[in-house]
């Protein structure tokens, strides 16, 4: 029901481009929503929030004023769905999950990113309301994700879109092609543990409990994504990445596509073909094992 | 031999386009295809196509006695109902290849990936490279020959039909209801056959065949406990 | 005079003075006490036959009936014993005594746990060898009338369960008539022939909950915090049961509703003490919710289980495991014809005379039992598949949908064809305030 894309470059590009150009290949994979997320390295924290009316932003700018200086701030208006607010702030990079977690416990604000090396865009419809939103940063970076979604069992809502991320560890971003049919006892579970839930969608949790699992066993994410593979149930591919690491997780029973393209200069992973066509024409991807999980250093 | 630019025609008319130049020339190439869906789907006739690069989903599905030959990648779902015809695939293919396929013949020189010839009704289905698992899975007629590597769980279910393997593990790889036999001399000839025409390098002898049970009837088991009794409290208690 | 034909007279349906309120008249009249009779309760009581399953279908893939697996492999009891108790079903067999059971009957329903791997609680009787060499896994229950229990019981043990009462009768005590008291009964139990026991009602070495929070460290050295110990409560006041339990260091809990059988009950204990099983097990999961616990303690519940349907709908309401006991017995040629107490059970089941007790083949019962479980376990898992799950425990409540408004008010599932729930504030919705 949703395309994936994922590229990691020997060399820094500029991976923001080339992910949007994957994803506009597969758009009919995913009409209702799409988001990228890319790892430029910046000295200060950028934090991207989602603001269910313009009225939010003192409370957002209160919160934030506790735990670092604003250097900078932006607010997109909404357009034709919910307004954005970009800010840059200098602040200790420790207390960035406790920020993270401040911001979400209030009903209205959803933190879309926050981090000095993660960034992440999404909006509802097709892939130019992306474009058309924001003013993409096209810094250099050497890896990226995207995706584009067709809602199945939540609301078509710009918080709902993929990639996602969790308090319990900020710099790590997902996507996710399938359905979890175990979606509400994880839930009940990571709320236990202390996630705050801003949509219903399953992909959430699934974000949610890999990052519980990086922060429980310090940061590998091989393990993590096997640990998430046996306790999700459904059938699903995700990719996730931190700042340092990306991989790749198949369902049991194979039933989604992911495909894959190694070669000296890059590595590509998608769920068509036809996505890899922006780097060369003539190279063949590989179809991943049903229960595969691999994961690079970056 | 005409030459189709399908860069220049488009998604939506790719098909009609290529039905309409095969009316003039039952020869067809087509350039600049990078990997779009629907390739050659649905067309009856005479003729050969010759793809320059890589297709997308359900190239040549429903095909009906058409020679088609792609020199890159196809995605999933190629063949799918293939009616007769030929599809060869110089590459490697994504998943479910051949579902469904009544006859004709797909040649796949690479790799496949799983549940290729998903409940085929006959035809052949030839692979040269590996196949992923349950390749064959729920076969009703058919012939499928791979000459790589089965993956597990390799002709789940069959109803009818064969799969052709030379793979040395094949017997642990089997899925259930399936058992492994020795080909006949009818079998043995036809193979040869086979890739004399397509060029392949394997000779019928190194061969077995993995047919469906002869009794026809299915045994499931749908609960499968692991016992391991020896682990019981009383057992690590001396009574007396 | 009048040669007029009287015309019949026809009163409405005597919904009260029904030949059973009759009979039970009759029957305090004669002998001046209160009847006891056998098995379970047969009033109509709301169950999990009120609930329906979502199948996956366009948003969700099912998972293929025959050719792809699903795990029943079940962890009970992991929350501080160091070796829980693993079985290969969720479905185990429930404590029925040595007693009201003859032991051509516990021996067989021992060897049925063999076969498919689970475990069989020994019942208030203590503890019969023959039970002990055929069983899988052994539970040992511990009364608060101790009938054959003694410090090698809790050797073997893999699974202790601390009785305060069972669904059928709670609050009361054991019942085992005279006739059913022989020579071997005697023996194993450490009481005279042919009395009639009525057993301790209340534990006589931790009155309270005070005095069993020491107990338990107490059990615990005992043995050697490995073997999963367990509180089984009736089905009363769940809420409150369950806190205590959480509290007191547990592992887990079997709750048993009052559709849950017996060897001898009083009448009137049966049909009107204690509530459902459906409602108890939304009460319990709700409050280890609340807790925080959930995730730790294992819920096994009984009372009333006879197919995987039941089955798979108590999993998805939170539980882990469930006990049968009626249906087991029926397994084995039982018709449930009520006469348990009487001990002449003519299938050789609920008897002790020997003659009747030859009438039970083992191997066969046993075998019958068996087949049981597995069909069980397999119905579960259909449904299961159907609704997309690869592993039994991954069922869910939000895969459930209510058909009446009692059964969607009692649990807080919402009405079919809906996502809403009759009367916030009921079941799941529930915010505890009281």
């Amino acid at each position: 029901m949703c395309g994936i894309a994922g590229i990691v470059s020997k060399r820094e590009i500029d991976i923001s481009t080339s992910l949007l150009k994957m994803l506009s290949y597969i758009q009919h994979r995913g009409p209702d929503a799409s988001g990228i997320a890319v790892f430029a390295k910046k000295d200060k924290v950028t934090l991207r929030v989602s603001l269910s009316s313009e009225d939010k932003k003192e409370e957002l700018i209160s919160i934030v004023k506790k735990y670092g200086t604003i250097e900078d701030s932006n607010l997109v208006p909404a357009g034709k769905t919910i307004p954005i607010m970009e800010i840059v702030i200098d602040m200790d990079s420790l207390l960035v999950p406790e920020l993270h977690m401040a911001i979400n416990k209030v009903s209205g604000l959803a933190v879309h990113s926050i981090g000095n090396d993660i960034k992440i865009y999404k909006e509802c419809g097709h892939l130019d309301q992306l474009t058309q939103k924001y003013t993409i940063d096209t810094g250099i970076c050497r890896h990226g994700i995207g995706h584009v979604r067709m809602a199945t069992e939540s609301a078509e809502d710009i918080n709902a879109a993929h990639p996602f991320v969790s308090p319990f560890y900020p710099t790590l971003a997902m996507v996710h092609n399938g359905q979890f049919t175990n979606y509400f006892n994880m839930r009940r579970f990571l709320e236990s543990k202390g996630a705050k839930f801003k949509t219903m969608n399953d992909s959430e949790a699934a974000s949610h409990l890999i990052a519980y699992a990086m922060r429980e066993n310090n940061g590998d994410l091989e393990a993590a994504l096997r640990y998430a593979a046996e306790q999700m149930d459904g059938i699903f591919c995700i990719i996730a990445s931190t700042d340092k690491q990306i991989g790749f997780v198949k369902d049991k029973l194979g039933i989604k596509p992911l495909l894959l393209v190694e070669t000296e200069d890059y590595i590509l992973m998608g769920s068509e073909q036809i996505e890899f066509n922006v780097f060369d024409a003539n190279i063949y991807a590989d179809e991943m094992e049903p229960g595969e999980v691999r994961v690079w250093n970056v | 031999m005409e030459c189709l630019d399908i860069s220049c025609i488009g998604s939506t008319n790719m098909n009609a386009a290529i039905k309409d130049a095969l009316k003039r020339d039952k020869e067809l190439k087509l350039i600049n295809v990078n990997s779009m869906h629907n390739v050659c789907a649905g067309i009856i006739g005479e003729g050969s196509i010759i793809i320059e690069d890589s297709t997308g989903l359900y190239t040549g599905s429903y095909l009906e006695g058409l020679s088609v030959r792609v020199k890159g990648n196809v995605g999933w779902y190629a063949g799918d109902d293939m009616m007769d015809g030929e599809l060869v695939i110089e590459k490697n293919t994504g998943c479910n290849v051949g579902a469904y396929i009544n006859g004709g013949t797909i040649v796949i020189y690479g790799n496949t990936g799983s549940r290729v010839g998903y409940g085929m009704k006959g035809g052949n289905i030839i692979v040269c490279g590996n196949a992923g698992r349950w390749a064959g899975i729920m076969a009703m007629g058919g012939e499928l020959i791979v000459l790589g590597e089965v993956g597990q769980r390799c002709g789940e279910s069959m109803y009818s039909g064969k799969i052709f393997t030379r793979d040395p593990e094949t017997e642990s790889k089997m899925g259930d209801n399936v058992f492994l036999d020795v080909l006949t001399e009818e079998e043995k000839s036809k193979l040869d056959g086979l890739f004399l025409k397509y060029e392949i390098n394997a000779k019928s002898c190194e061969f077995q065949v993995i047919r469906p049970v002869l009794s026809g009837r299915h045994e499931y088991k749908l609960f499968k406990p692991d016992l391991k009794p020896e682990l019981a409290k009383k057992y690590t208690v001396k009574r007396g | 005079m009048d040669d007029k034909k009287q015309p019949q007279i026809y009163n409405t349906q005597k919904s009260k003075w029904s030949k059973e309120t009759l009979s039970e008249i009759d029957y305090k009249a004669t002998y001046g006490k209160y009847r006891i009779r056998g098995c379970a309760t047969p009033r109509y009581m709301p169950h999990f036959e009120d609930l329906m399953i979502l199948p996956s279908q366009l948003t969700r893939m099912p998972i293929d009936t025959y050719r792809e697996d699903c795990e029943t492999r079940t962890v009970l009891g992991a929350r501080f014993a160091t070796k829980p108790l693993i079985i290969e079903t969720p479905i185990m067999i429930a404590g029925m005594s040595y007693g009201a059971l003859s032991k051509e009957a516990k021996i067989a329903l021992a060897k049925a746990s063999q076969l498919v791997g689970t475990v069989i609680s020994n019942g208030e009787g203590g503890l019969l060898p023959e039970e002990l060499e055929n069983s899988y896994r052994q539970s040992i229950q511990v009364l608060a009338s101790r009938m054959g229990f003694s410090r090698r019981n809790l050797e073997v043990a893999d699974m202790l369960e601390i009785l305060c009462g069972i669904g059928a009768k709670p609050g009361l005590s054991g019942h085992l008539m005279g006739e059913k008291i022989s020579k071997d009964i005697a023996l194993i139990r450490q009481i005279p022939e042919g009395i009639d026991l009525h057993s301790h009602p209340r534990a006589g070495d931790a009155f309270g909950a005070d005095d069993m929070v020491v107990k338990m460290q107490q059990i615990r050295e005992m043995t050697n915090w490995e073997t999963p110990i367990f509180c089984k409560i009736a089905a009363g006041r769940v809420k409150d049961d369950v806190k205590i339990a959480v509290k007191l260091g547990y592992d887990g809990i079997i709750l048993d509703g009052c559709q849950g059988g017996t060897g001898a009950a009083p009448v009137m204990a049966s049909d009107h003490l204690g509530i459902p099983t459906m409602p108890a097990l939304v009460q319990a999961v709700r409050t280890l919710e609340e807790m925080g616990v959930k995730e730790e303690m294992s819920l096994i519940i009984s009372g009333g289980i006879t197919d995987g349907s039941e089955l798979a709908k108590a999993l998805a309401l939170g539980a882990d495991a469930v006990a049968i006991g009626t249906g087991a017995m029926v397994a084995m040629g039982c018709r449930v014809c009520m006469n348990c107490q009487a001990g002449k059970c003519a299938f050789g089941i609920g008897t002790q005379d020997p003659e009747l007790r030859k009438k039970l083949d083992i191997e066969e019962a046993a075998e019958r039992v068996a087949n049981y479980i597995k069909g069980m376990t397999a119905e579960a898992i259909l449904l299961a598949k159907a609704a997309g799950k690869t592993k039994l425990k991954n069922l869910e409540r939000e895969d459930l949908r209510a058909l009446t408004l009692e059964a969607c008010a009692m649990t807080g599932v919402p009405l079919v064809g809906s996502d809403l729930v009759i009367g916030q504030g009921f079941g799941f919705t529930a915010t505890n305030q009281l």
